[in-house]
């Protein structure tokens, strides 16, 4: 307890707050990115021009079945030889963000496959235009049941977000190994990150299901 | 597939299609094109920096690709052990006893909380520090222990939700018909319900194995040396300057073992679905055992 109460006190505590923080900030920023990200490519999977479609796939093919480590070197190191403008920080959030981005688009491209088909023919049918089918039919209807996975991804982006240490971001985890180094015990210190990062990730849940049951619908 | 949105295209619509594929093709390619000429413009196609990674005669493409054995290792051994204890963690959290119901699902919980990276630190800097002496110093010379003990700590729990998503998959009248043969409970878990729901979980224990197989690579950080990051360390650091062309040579080699083994996992998926008929659960991965809790939930509100 003596232990924990250390941890819990002067410089532990603030590289613990710090990292807390830069790990929020990269989590936020980095999923805005994919979420951005995950739009533009479902929207050019679902569009009716073949070449979209193609680099699309490639896109997410590529960036979900590749190691995120792999991918953080490629752009830093490798990016580094090249001209490659950003700093960590910075870098750290693109790369996470294209990483889940891949992922978002293949929800919400499961999302708006799941809207029935008829719902579409309807809209079309009493005469929308393809804007007024997707924005007030598909997308509505898409966005309800891509909630869960969504929120799931957030999470994962969070957690992934430790990766990045690699590259020298000060975040939750390295506070911890720093914590851990310093006092020369490990298990506490990664006792206590740990803790930090079930709580955000049970606040994360329960933010989820708030907004999942502002959204439903009754039926 | 796609054709959800846009109905049949006309003569007006197909030429407009034509027209963005054009300008998209040109979009694409100019992108490519500036993104080529930027790295040939630092030289980073030059010969010399790639010419270790096709010269076969050389040691260094065999030193990379043994590395694939040291990750393939690393994968199985992780896979294995979660496999069987996520098993027993699984039976646990579905026990009519609630003690062990509940400290099953404490356990998974806290496992599958935090970022498997910190599972894999914790078995490399935190376990040698509680363990007897003997087993510590296997850790610290052998880092892939290390990653081995963490990739399974994380994996066991979350092989735990899949076999228990599989198990509430299936139907009810399955365990009503063995209990109302006589079984025990754990005679019908192992005679009924287990060998068809494990049938169920192959696509997404799959799934899973690929994702495993990705996590492998953060044995970088705690200096595994002798799987493909280590292979690719060392390789940066006998020649610094040639890092992007060692990286993407690593990355492929990595694309191509997880894009297989996603590509099995959809393929095994959708012939399950075809076996279990269109309106058939298919248990595929993390992401749907939120949904399917749910229903599980439902349905035994509507039954209460």
């Amino acid at each position: 307890m003596d232990r924990f109460a250390e941890i819990l006190s002067g410089p532990h505590l603030d590289l613990l707050i710090v990292g807390t923080r830069v790990t929020l900030y990269m989590a936020v920023l980095s999923y805005l990115l994919a979420f951005v990200m995950g739009n533009v490519l479902a929207a050019a999977r679902v569009s009716p021009i073949p070449v979209l479609q193609r680099a699309a796939m490639a896109y997410v093919s590529v960036f979900r079945n590749t190691p995120l480590i792999v991918l953080a070197f490629l752009f830093w190191y490798g990016g580094g030889r090249a001209g490659w403008p950003f700093g960590r920080l910075t870098t750290a959030i693109i790369v996470l963000g294209l990483y889940t981005g891949a992922y978002i688009a293949e929800s919400l491209r499961s999302g708006i496959n799941a809207v029935p088909p008829g719902q579409a023919e309807a809209a079309r049918a009493i005469g929308l235009p393809f804007t007024g089918v997707v924005g007030t039919i598909v997308l509505p209807q898409a966005i309800r049941t891509v909630i869960p996975p969504l929120g799931n991804l957030w999470i994962a982006n969070l957690k992934n977000s430790s990766v990045f240490l690699v590259i020298g971001i000060d975040e939750l985890t390295r506070a911890g190994r720093r914590i851990g180094h310093a006092l020369a015990d490990y298990t506490s210190a990664f006792i206590v990150v740990a803790l930090i990062y079930l709580a955000l990730v049970y606040g994360s849940a329960q933010l989820i299901k708030l907004i999942e049951r502002r959204l439903e619908i009754a039926r | 597939m796609s054709t959800v949105i846009v109905e049949e295209l006309g003569p007006r619509g197909l030429r407009r299609v034509r027209i963005a594929t054009v300008l998209s093709l040109v979009a694409l390619a100019a992108f490519v094109g500036w993104l080529l000429w930027r790295l040939a413009a630092q030289g980073q196609f030059e010969g010399r920096l790639w010419a270790q990674f096709v010269d076969f005669e050389s040691q260094w493409p065999q030193f990379l690709l043994s590395g694939l054995w040291g990750t393939v290792r690393a994968a199985v051994g992780a896979m294995v052990i979660a496999a069987v204890l996520g098993l027993f963690l699984a039976l646990g959290r579905l026990s009519p006893t609630t003690p062990v119901r509940v400290v099953c699902g404490v356990v998974i919980d806290v496992f599958r909380g935090p970022p498997v990276l910190l599972m894999i630190f914790f078995a490399y800097y935190a376990l040698p520090q509680i363990l007897p002496s003997g087993l510590a110093g296997a850790i610290s010379r052998e880092p892939l222990y290390a990653l081995v003990i963490g990739l399974a700590a994380y994996n066991t729990a979350v092989l735990a939700e899949i076999y228990r998503a599989g198990i509430l998959s299936l139907d009810r009248g399955q365990s009503e018909a063995a209990y109302s043969v006589g079984m025990t409970r754990g005679l019908a878990m192992r005679q009924v319900i287990l060998p068809q729901a494990l049938r169920r979980m192959i696509p997404a224990i799959v799934a899973q194995l690929a994702t495993l197989t990705k996590d492998t690579a953060l044995g970088y950080i705690i200096t595994v040396s002798d799987d493909l990051m280590g292979r690719g360390r060392r390789t940066v650091q006998g020649s610094p300057i040639n890092d992007l062309q060692t990286w993407f040579v690593v990355a492929v080699i990595y694309f191509i073992l997880v894009w297989a083994l996603t590509r099995l996992a959809r393929r095994l998926e959708v012939q399950q679905r075809q076996k279990l008929g269109a309106g058939a659960m298919a248990v595929t991965g993390e992401a749907e055992l939120d949904m399917l809790e749910e229903g599980a939930a439902e349905a035994s509100r509507a039954e209460g």
